[in-house]
């Protein structure tokens, strides 16, 4: 007459929640009652909830995605930044990030001024500030770096162009407005023709393609014929000096 | 009991204190006892108690549904807190399971065949002591069962009828071998 389920269902759980816990529960459960929010956030840090404790790390998830966000954001920012110049509203994030990359590269600065430099001057714009700050940025490489001889090879050139354009407004004066005109000229044509002659050659492969595959078999022909011709004219005056042989 | 739920809904509804308090000594011990079973610390079957009636304590304005339903909700938000705790352990596993202490089953060794029992239930596997428990101990409804482990009615039911069949079996095996003279009356009680 006995059933184990029968058994069971006279049992009653043996669990107990003590008094002392009781009243703590009842009075967070109350809390919560007053302010959900403020007494989930109070349960927090309550010290002998361990569901309170495991929402303690909740703080992991979002150091990991700050972590993951500046892990991928800053060589963003190092790449997006690379070229850009000192007018521009990137640069100072440009200059921001550039110590970080000094952690892996040196010469990384000194590199970036020289280039900033290179454009300025290929931009034609006021360069004394750049170079001053591409002077202070190699000045901290060893002394045989190279960009310590970029730096000085450009400063070179930069005094060879001062020195040209001293000596430039003379040569001008001498020569006459209308001859520097006709030189002007004679230089754009001279570039036209150089644009030109790319123009031309690119035109060229087709057309030069289909004349020599034309031309060429005609001047054969023409060749053969006229060697066919003159052999028929030999084998003639053969023939004549055969009959006048004959005659 | 189910009057005594019925009863409180209405006030847990509108987050009065009084019912609270009352829900709770209905039925805290209960669900201390499903928790325990279920992650065996006491201190984390205590935690997910107060957590389960904090939880209520948020939802309680869009609750809708009888005594039963709120019993049947307060276990599935202890299983859910359980759950959580197995989720931290596993990230940091604090005390080895061959430590954990055994299910303290109910009932008491006063009661007759309750050696026999406990070692039929103990030998059963865990998912199925969980099934006998909350249909059988807590007296949840086979849906209320598949409400709370989040299982399909059909596979509760299922899993309930072999759970049964196999705490039968158990249990015949555990008085045998603990009390061969009572194995005859048991088997006897089966055939009738």
């Amino acid at each position: 007459m006995i059933d184990p389920l029968e058994l069971l269902g006279r049992q009653t759980p043996v669990f107990t929640i003590g008094a002392e816990t009781r009243s703590l529960h009842l009075a967070r459960i109350h809390a919560s009652l007053i302010a959900p929010v403020a007494a989930a956030e109070a349960s927090i840090f309550a010290s002998g909830s361990l569901r309170a404790r495991f929402r303690l790390f909740d703080w992991r998830p979002r150091l990991t995605a700050a972590a993951v966000a500046f892990i991928v954001a800053i060589p963003s920012a190092a790449v997006a930044t690379e070229r850009t110049q000192p007018d521009t509203w990137l640069y100072p994030v440009k200059l921001a990030v550039e110590p970080i990359w000094r952690l892996m590269d040196d010469e990384i600065v000194a590199q970036h001024r020289i280039e900033e430099l290179r454009v300025a001057l290929g931009q034609n714009q006021p360069v004394e500030t750049l170079l001053a700050r591409a002077d202070t940025a190699v000045a901290q490489l060893d002394p045989d770096s190279i960009w310590r001889r970029e730096l000085a090879a450009i400063e070179q050139s930069l005094k060879d162009q001062a020195g040209g354009a001293e000596a430039e407004p003379n040569s001008e004066a001498d020569a006459p407005t209308d001859a520097a005109d006709v030189d002007d000229d004679s230089d754009l044509d001279s570039s036209n023709a150089v644009q030109k002659k790319p123009a031309e050659s690119d035109d060229e492969p087709a057309g030069s393609a289909e004349v020599t595959d034309l031309d060429e078999p005609e001047s054969d022909s023409e060749e053969r014929d006229d060697k066919s011709h003159e052999s028929d004219d030999d084998e003639a005056d053969d023939s004549d000096d055969d009959h006048e042989s004959d005659s | 009991m189910t009057e005594d739920l019925d009863a409180l809904v209405a006030g847990v509804v509108q987050r009065d204190n009084q019912a609270f308090s009352q829900l709770y000594d209905l039925l805290a011990d209960s669900l201390g006892a499903f928790a325990f079973r279920l992650v065996r610390d006491r201190q984390a079957a205590e935690d997910a108690v107060q957590q389960a009636f904090i939880e209520l304590a948020n939802a309680a304005p869009d609750f809708t549904g009888d005594g039963r339903s709120l019993q049947a909700w307060l276990y599935k938000s202890v299983r859910f807190s359980c759950l959580d705790e197995f989720r931290r352990r596993s990230r940091r596993p604090e005390v080895p399971t061959d430590t954990l202490p055994e299910v303290p089953f109910a009932g008491t060794n006063a009661e007759p065949y309750a050696a026999e029992l406990a070692t039929a239930i103990a030998s059963l596997p865990h998912r199925q002591q969980l099934l006998l428990d909350l249909r059988h101990v807590h007296e949840l409804s086979g849906d209320e069962v598949a409400e709370v482990l989040g299982m399909t009615r059909p596979a509760a039911y299922a899993a309930l009828s072999r759970a049964e069949k196999s705490l039968r079996k158990a249990f015949t095996a555990a008085v045998e071998s603990l009390s061969p003279m009572a194995s005859l009356s048991v088997r006897d009680g089966e055939r009738t």
